[in-house]
């Protein structure tokens, strides 16, 4: 790259990338045209950009996936934001599953513990952030990574998951509670590097005049009986909680 | 329903295509890619309330133009926490043997010289996010400074960093089509 080029490459950039006053841009276009180097600089740049634009643009034209239309055919009383336990209250008449109940059905037969099934029908299932892998169900997206690095009871505008408590198996696993902002609440254990989803309770009794990042979670009897069967031990502090976080959940516990 | 959000409701259907673009580029498949556009949907209808309009006369260009710029910025965000999420997953699972780093299997041969997109890929986020925002997007400066949260100066330093590392990945100053 020439040195002696009056034409540095930030100046290039912002030529190219059309950041230029239009006397600057006049005035490198007609040193261009007398100096095959800069020219060849240019030209190597809008190289860059028409091949980004080549490999990218065919997405444009590409169909949008309904899961996505969905998101945006909901409702404003249906989105993301109603607190649990309205979406229920305003019925199941509006059940419009994508999969089917055996399909899903299926799926909810590998749940360790046990699921509600039912009241989760008020809402397209896929589009919880919830997988299925080897046999099981995973948490995805931003329950996995709630689940991961989010402090019990920390909550704020755009909350999607509220964690209420942290607990030790009697084997040793880690285990959380949550309950999402999109309809049911649950319990993940760690397995194998994953959050295993061994509740997933559709009827979850949040207070009906609850606001989701207050509602203080009275932990509903399918979710206290599951934590007996799992041996819990004490609920964990803060402090362990961010131990944890910053550990890892796989590393070994004290 | 403010008018606001009203607008910006009707709005999110015309930026669909360039929110799922804008996505692709940050993660290859398009499975993830559309998951994360779904995840950046989901919060922006969760805080539809705070986004911004134009002032009443806005073109449609000009209010397409804001609400586009205010999801780019979701999605940046939620690709951020998604990856510092697995990140740590990836330390801890291999990190604890004393294995410093973990190579994610993506340092293709360079003999050939990369596809555009693993070029991209192999990108620091921060460079990553500038190229796409300007070279694939489009977004002015000032635009896509804004949506990383940056000083303008800061967003043209990465996008000098991250052009000069593309030539490099792709072995010919990005001028062999």
């Amino acid at each position: 790259m020439s040195t002696e080029s009056p034409w540095d490459d930030a100046r290039i950039h912002a030529y190219v990338d059309g950041a230029l006053d239009a006397e600057t841009a006049a005035r490198i276009e007609t040193d261009s045209r007398g100096d095959a180097a800069l020219a060849e600089r240019i030209a190597q740049q809008r190289e860059l950009r028409r091949r980004l634009r080549a490999e990218f643009d065919p997405v444009l034209d590409e169909p949008i996936p309904q899961r996505l239309r969905d998101v945006l055919a909901r409702p404003e009383s249906r989105a993301a934001v109603t607190p649990i336990g309205s979406a229920r209250r305003t019925g199941v008449q509006n059940a419009r599953p994508a999969w089917s109940l055996r399909e899903w059905g299926a799926l909810a037969a590998t749940l360790v513990l046990g699921v509600l099934l039912g009241p989760l029908l008020f809402r397209d299932p896929t589009e919880l952030p919830i997988d299925s892998e080897g046999g099981r169900l995973v948490a995805a997206d931003y329950l996995d990574a709630a689940l991961s690095m989010q402090v019990a009871g920390t909550t704020s505008d755009d909350t999607l998951v509220r964690i209420d408590l942290s607990f030790r198996t009697a084997g040793g696993d880690y285990c959380r509670t949550f309950a999402l902002q999109a309809g049911p609440a649950g319990l993940a254990c760690r397995r194998d590097g994953r959050w295993s989803v061994e509740i997933l309770d559709g009827a979850v009794s949040t207070s009906d005049t609850g606001d989701f990042r207050q509602a203080s979670s009275a932990l509903s009897p399918t979710m206290l009986s599951a934590m007996t069967a799992l041996g819990a031990g004490e609920p964990l502090t803060l402090d362990e909680e961010r131990q944890r976080i910053g550990a890892g959940w796989d590393a070994p516990g004290p | 329903m403010s008018d606001s959000v009203a607008l910006l409701r009707q709005t999110l259907p015309a930026v669909l295509p360039r929110l799922r673009r804008f996505a692709r580029t940050l993660t290859r498949n398009v499975h993830d890619a559309d998951d994360l556009a779904q995840v950046a949907l989901e919060r922006a209808l969760v805080r539809a309330a705070q986004w911004r309009a134009p002032a009443p006369g806005a073109t449609q260009e000009q209010i397409e133009s804001a609400v586009r710029t205010w999801m780019f910025g979701i999605v940046k965000h939620a690709w951020i926490d998604n990856r510092r999420a697995h990140q740590r997953e990836r330390r801890v699972v291999i990190g604890d043997d004393g294995m410093t780093e973990v190579a994610d299997g993506s340092h293709a041969a360079l003999d050939d010289g990369l596809s555009i997109a693993a070029a991209l890929e192999q990108l620091p986020d921060e460079q990553r996010l500038a190229v796409s925002l300007v070279l694939i997007e489009g977004l002015s400066y000032q635009e896509a400074a804004d949506v990383m949260e940056t000083p303008v100066g800061t967003l043209t330093s990465r996008l000098s960093r991250g052009r000069e590392a593309m030539a490099a990945l792709l072995g010919g100053k990005g001028s062999n089509a």
